[in-house]
Parts: structure tokens; sequence; C-alpha cells
């Protein structure tokens, strides 16, 4: 994939998926390094941005195996931030889809 | 690398950072180690996935600023994404992983086009380089096996909330602050005292000037005139009085309280962020 749609979509993911539930830093960074092909380390950088931002909040919950997880959630401002960025996104990709949709090469 | 190994090199390039986010920071990834080998993965297929501790480093300390100029690369039309040049920076596209075949073999995700690795790569590295840039910053990185790419240094974005914090310069910030106070706040606090005691000073003068002339020269003024004169002056400085004084003295106590505030600030070293 092409490395400038990771940069731009990253940050949108995280949020889209923090909204529909809360999550800790791992499930994260491996779910998105599938999906997307990034590297796991540049999850958490993210991370620390977004909630530098109040775009997302961090809490301890305890874990059946092991130590306490840090669990991120969005906070509200976060919730604002995603619907503008999913505006952009839908956008963005419904006039490019009018140029390039159905196509192939 | 295993963990050990990855964690303090971790912990060492994050030296710039106070101790307690380098601490907060290292135990995150402590824990994405301890869950990933209860998953069974080794300490360094993990290591691999994260990427390289200097990267990793690079992108929390926010230096890998790429120099991005739309006005000196002369292009016309912005492109839809931030785009940044691509340097040395954090490690991506890894390859499919095990898990990864798992999550199309079983039609999780849409199967991307996976490239088979080159056997060796070519010393000129297509956009790894420093120098003449503006040609490339735009076109397409050309996906060949694993090849480093930088991400973007998201501090850079204006935000809608909060502060970005600056953990790199806190250590400088005492010694400006107190070279600022004594070199720009000291001599604008002087300054601005003066011209309150001008700003009040002035109308009050013109008053009592404008009273002697129209009540004592002879010729001017009759002497009720010239009281009139006066007591209009005086009225004048009284209010020019109360609106200066009202003004510049919350403005005084304010800005003082911030400005203190500020340096205790940053005396103490200001903790940001922190888990419940």
């Amino acid at each position: 994939m092409n490395v400038q749609f990771k940069k731009g979509v990253l940050d949108l993911c995280v949020l889209a998926m923090l909204n529909d539930s809360d999550r800790y830093g791992y499930e994260l960074a491996s779910t998105l390094s599938e999906i997307i092909m990034i590297s796991d380390g540049t999850v958490y950088p993210l991370l620390r941005k977004l909630a530098s931002d109040g775009l997302v909040a961090s809490y301890l919950q305890e874990s059946q195996s092991g130590p306490p997880r840090k669990y991120y959630s969005l906070t509200a401002m976060g919730k604002i931030r995603l619907a503008e960025l999913l505006e952009d996104w839908n956008n963005f990709t419904a006039s490019v889809n009018k140029i390039v949709g159905g196509k192939s090469v | 690398m295993n963990k050990r190994e990855y964690l303090s090199a971790l912990e060492a390039q994050l030296k710039r950072l106070p101790s307690d986010d380098v601490k907060e920071i290292v135990k995150e990834f402590d824990a994405h180690f301890d869950i990933a080998s209860s998953e069974g993965k080794s300490e360094e297929e993990t290591a691999a996935k994260l990427g390289s501790p200097e990267e990793v480093a690079k992108y929390y300390l926010g230096d890998s600023v790429p120099d991005f100029d739309v006005a000196s690369a002369g292009a016309a039309v912005p492109p839809p994404f931030p785009i940044i040049p691509v340097k040395t920076g954090m490690v991506i596209d890894r390859g499919i992983g095990p898990q990864t075949a798992a999550g199309f073999a079983n039609g999780r995700y849409a199967k991307p086009v996976v490239n088979t690795p080159p056997k060796a790569e070519p010393a000129n590295v297509p956009f790894a380089h420093t120098g003449a840039k503006e040609k490339e910053t735009y076109s397409e990185p050309i996906r060949q096996g694993k090849k480093e790419y930088t991400l973007p240094d998201y501090s850079q974005y204006p935000s809608k909330g909060g502060k970005h914090p600056e953990p790199a310069a806190k250590e400088h910030n005492l010694a400006f602050a107190i070279l600022f106070t004594i070199f720009v706040f000291v001599p604008l606090w002087i300054i601005a005292l003066g011209l309150l005691v001008l700003l009040i000073g002035l109308p009050v003068v013109q008053g009592l000037m404008s009273g002697v002339l129209f009540s004592w020269v002879p010729g001017m003024c009759s002497g009720v005139a010239g009281t009139v004169c006066m007591a209009i002056s005086l009225a004048f400085a009284a209010v020019a009085f109360v609106f200066v004084a009202y003004f510049a003295i919350k403005g005084f106590i304010l800005g003082t309280v911030h400005y203190f505030r500020y340096i205790f600030k940053i005396n103490s070293g200001s903790k940001e962020g922190g888990n419940a």
C-alpha cells in the first residue's frame, strides 16, 4: 500500500477503532500493522500524540493474565475529531472514486 | 534483539524526555512484549515487528522533522495528504507475517499485492537519500519488499485542542526564563509603569495648567470659565485614571500571576498525561 496513504489515515484508523470499543495498545498495534502494514512501534507514539491532544484518554484495567493493561478510550473531543476526519475521508474517497472508480489497468 | 536489549536501547534513545515519560513509554513497550509472548511470539520476532528502537524514539522525540516545504519545492498543487519526504525513519512495510497471512487467508481483509523481496538491495535506495529532494518529494515510492520509510511527524500538524509537549526543550526553559525576565520583562515593566504615570499625569497637569491660565492670565477668560475648564479637565483625568488603573492593574496582576505560574511549572517539571 502506498506509504503516503497510510500516513494520512493512521489517525483516522486509530480513532475509528477506539470509537467501537476501548482497546489496549497491543490490540491497536497488531490490528493496524496487520491491515495497513505499519510497524507496531508506530502506534504507541501516535497514541501518545493523540493523548496529548486530548483526543484519547488512557486507564489501567486488570487482565485475566499478567499485569493490568493500559486501555485507550476516545474522549468527547476525539469523537468530534473522528467525525471531521471521517467526513474528510468520505468526501475525498468519493471524489477520487469519481475519477478512478471501477477502472483497472 | 531480545526484549531486554530492545527496552534498554529504547530507554537510552529517549533520554532527552523527562524520566517519568520514559518510564511510562518503556512500560508500555514492556507490556507489548509480554502480551506478544503470551501469544507465542518470540521476543526477536516482536522486536522486529516494532521497528528499531532508534526509529521509534525518533518518532517520540519528534526530531525527524522533514524539510517539507511546499513553497520552495515549487509545487503548485498541495497533495491531498500531508506528504513527508522519505528519509531514514520508521520501518514500515515489514512484509507479510504469519498472522497477517492468516488474516488474509480467512478473508478478513482484502488481499494486498505481495511483492517478493529482492535478492539484494541495490545501493541506491530510492527516497532514502538526503540530497536533491524537491523532485522526488511528491512522487510515489516504489515498494520493493523491505524498505525504510519515514512516517510523518505528527506533532507538526495543527491540533484542535491541547498543546504538544516539547519535552526536549524543557531543561533549557528555566535558564531562558531567567534571562528573559532580566532583559525583557523588567525593562518592559519599567516602561509600562512610566507610561501609566504619564497617561494619568498628563490630564492632571493639563487641567491644572488650563485652570491656572484661564483664571489668572488677564484677558484670556473670566475666572468662572477658567474654573469650569479646569473642572472638566480634571474630570477627564479622573475618568482616564479609573479606566487606566482598572485595566492596567488587572493586566499587571494577571500577567504576573501567569508569568510566575509558568516559571513555577518549569521548575517543578510539567507532568502531563499520566495513567490512571
